[in-house]
């Protein structure tokens, strides 16, 4: 590793606040990946299904998973550029 | 339990007789030797040295070392590699076997896993006289002592809790270097004025002697660390002989169980089983080494000679000595383990409780923060337990089928019988004290918390407040509910099944989310509920006006259902609030992650939205 590269870590784990920012960050990304794969996952049941209440009920969780990525997105943006 | 009560008694009275007598001693020695007064501020320097390195450790021990505890203690060869490895880096048995014991005491582990972490860590602690007798006399450990005390103590006055924790194991084990040089100078300078070997005894008696001396000491510093520094700083300075040195630190092996049945005493009883282990393995381990002590003195040459330790290189020898006969005791009571834990649990069973009371809150986790909010979680969700018996009792519907995967609104159209409930007694019962101790310990706990655990020790509070606002809303439907699930009239009697088998479905997708723990996005589903809970509540779906309009229900049964729709809304949301900060396990980041995507209110109205108008 680097000198620079070093120190930013050291620097990063010495600052509570910079490491909680970037654990933080982590997580989001955790979270969207996940959200992405359910959404996909989603999308293609609603291609098959035929049943109307079933689609709406898929329907209704994509728009909710749809809301917390962006959601996310947004937040992701704000932690990367703080 | 008798047995602690005893032990709590002798304890005590030790205690009231033993600190002036030790402090007069003391005093006296002082006066007349400046040597003896060179070796106990020695002693007092490495124990002070220990204090930091706990204190150090201490702000290590959140959620790392509990990860690491779920992850290492599945087995109880990794539990005992666990206590090794913890204890040879810790270098403080005691501190390892309190941690195991809040960690026991919170839930975190099993009974079988606690027992194999003091097995391991009885043979980590003996990494200590290793470093002893192979550094701190061989090398000038005193040079070293000075400048990582100056940068121990720079660290220590930082603002970062990591620096700040480092800061105090450096500045520790700074102490604990500059402790045993004084105790190794003090010896030295000891042996030129007076000859402690003419009071050596040779033989059994001497042995039992020794090993009795090796307890007292041990109980008196709370550290069998200090007592070895001592056996083997005396020993190199020839002022005891190996035999009786041998017999010390058995003895020190023996007291070192004093400090976790101590630590135990304000621990639940998860936590006197361990200590009660605890003290039958060290006192096995010593009966064995005191039986067979010439045979593994034999085995403890043997051993030397084939590692290349010289004949006369009696501290090294000692801790090779140390080493094997805990290992012994390992061996040796390695296949009773689960004996030992049957054992430990008929001697000391759970109290029989006629009302709730806590199984996880208890002194011994308030003092490592990360370990309390989880005792907090634990018992959280042991409310929620009892909650849900009451809720579900209360909506008239059987916990089984809840968890099952049967249709809820066929469920509740069949079973149309009132279940028997008092749901005051119950509450009462299984809920108020509980909650009551909740508040109590968190009030406590908050006090040595980071503004981070202290937010997130009351978001679990208000988790237990939203679960005691569900049972008093079901409360107050339970009268109406149990009225109208028996009316003979089907529009209101559909109406109030409808309620229970929604209720239901919360139940059971909250029972979903709480088995799912581990996975981020889990709690974000509760959402779902969310919408769900804005999309059923009747008073503003149009449904009751088209009932009153149609004269299907009386005005009367509109105002009940009207209200009982309300607190069904209640219901939901406090559980669902409760759900989102109690199933939300992992690192405190993933949670303020999962609560930064969740959906507030404005979000749902949007999901709303988009339901009425598909894009």
């Amino acid at each position: 590793m680097k000198i620079p590269k070093l120190l930013k870590r050291v620097q990063e784990y010495v600052d509570a606040d910079k490491l909680k920012q970037c654990k933080r960050k982590d997580c989001m990304k955790e979270v969207l990946q996940k959200l992405k794969k359910q959404q996909r996952a989603l999308k293609d049941k609603l291609g098959k299904e035929k049943n109307e209440k079933e689609r709406k009920r898929i329907q209704k969780a994509l728009d909710i998973i749809y809301l917390q990525r962006k959601k996310g997105l947004k937040a992701l943006k704000k932690l990367q550029k703080s | 339990m008798p047995f602690f009560l005893f032990f709590g008694e002798i304890a005590r009275m030790i205690r009231k007789i033993v600190l002036p007598t030790i402090l007069f001693l003391l005093a006296y020695g002082f006066w007349i030797s400046p040597n003896f007064k060179e070796i106990a501020a020695g002693v007092s320097i490495f124990l002070f040295g220990m204090l930091f390195l706990e204190e150090g450790f201490k702000a290590f021990t959140g959620g790392l070392l509990e990860r690491l505890l779920r992850k290492t203690t599945d087995g109880t060869w990794k539990a005992i590699s666990f206590g090794v490895v913890s204890t040879t880096i810790m270098q403080s048995s005691s501190l390892v076997s309190v941690i195991t014991i809040s960690f026991l005491g919170a839930g975190l582990i099993g009974l079988a896993a606690g027992i194999g972490i003091i097995f391991g860590a009885n043979l980590g602690t003996t990494t200590g006289a290793w470093l002893i007798a192979g550094l701190g006399l061989k090398v000038k450990i005193s040079a070293y002592a000075m400048p990582m005390l100056v940068f121990g103590i720079i660290m220590v006055f930082q603002k970062s809790r990591n620096l700040k924790g480092f800061g105090y194991i450096l500045a520790g084990l700074g102490f604990l270097f500059l402790g045993i040089h004084h105790m190794k100078e003090g010896f030295e300078a000891f042996r030129d004025t007076i000859d402690l070997t003419a009071f050596a005894v040779a033989g059994y008696p001497g042995i039992l002697l020794f090993t009795l001396i090796g307890v007292f000491a041990t109980v008196v510093m709370q550290s069998s660390h200090a007592t070895l520094v001592i056996i083997i700083t005396a020993l190199a300075a020839q002022q005891i002989t190996y035999e009786n040195a041998l017999a010390l630190a058995i003895g020190a092996n023996i007291g070192t169980t004093i400090t976790a049945i101590l630590g135990s005493m304000s621990s639940n009883v998860q936590g006197k089983r361990l200590a009660g282990a605890h003290l039958i393995f060290n006192m096995v381990t010593a009966i064995i080494a005191i039986i067979f002590l010439y045979q593994i003195a034999d085995g403890v040459d043997w051993v030397s000679s084939v590692v290349g330790i010289g004949a006369d290189d009696y501290t090294l020898k000692l801790a090779v000595f140390h080493t094997i006969f805990n290992v012994i005791g390992i061996l040796a009571m390695l296949p009773f383990i689960n004996t030992l834990v049957n054992f430990l649990m008929q001697r000391m069973p759970e109290k029989m409780i006629s009302v709730a009371e806590p199984k996880y809150l208890n002194d011994s986790v308030i003092e490592l923060p990360d370990t309390a909010i989880e005792a907090v979680r634990k018992e959280t969700l042991h409310l929620y337990d009892n909650a849900f018996a009451i809720i579900a009792h209360g909506l008239s519907l059987h916990r089984h089928d809840i968890l099952s995967d049967k249709d809820l609104d066929e469920v509740a159209a069949e079973s149309a019988e009132v279940m028997p409930i008092d749901i005051d007694a119950e509450y009462e019962k299984n809920v108020k004290g509980l909650y009551s101790e909740i508040v109590n310990f968190t009030s406590r706990a908050q006090s040595t918390m980071e503004p981070d655990q202290a937010d997130e020790l009351f978001a679990l509070r208000a988790a237990g407040r939203d679960i005691v606002e569900a049972i008093k809303d079901t409360k107050h439907m339970h009268k109406n509910l149990s009225q109208y699930i028996v009316s003979d009239n089907e529009h209101i009697r559909a109406e109030y099944n409808r309620i229970r088998s929604y209720l239901g479905s919360v139940l059971r997708r909250l029972g979903v989310v709480q088995q799912e723990g581990d996975d981020p996005t889990s709690v974000l589903s509760l959402d779902i509920i969310k919408v769900e809970m804005e999309e059923n509540d009747t008073t503003v779906n149009g449904t009751l006006e088209s009932l009153i309009r149609e004269e299907s229900i009386t005005p009367h049964m509109a105002t009940s259902l009207m209200n009982d729709a309300a607190y069904a809304y209640d219901v939901t949301k406090n559980l669902v609030q409760m759900g989102e900060v109690l199933f939300a396990t992992g690192m405190q980041s993933m949670k303020d992650v999962e609560r930064m995507i969740a959906l507030d209110d404005e979000d749902i109205a949007e999901v709303l939205e988009r339901d009425k108008n598909p894009l």
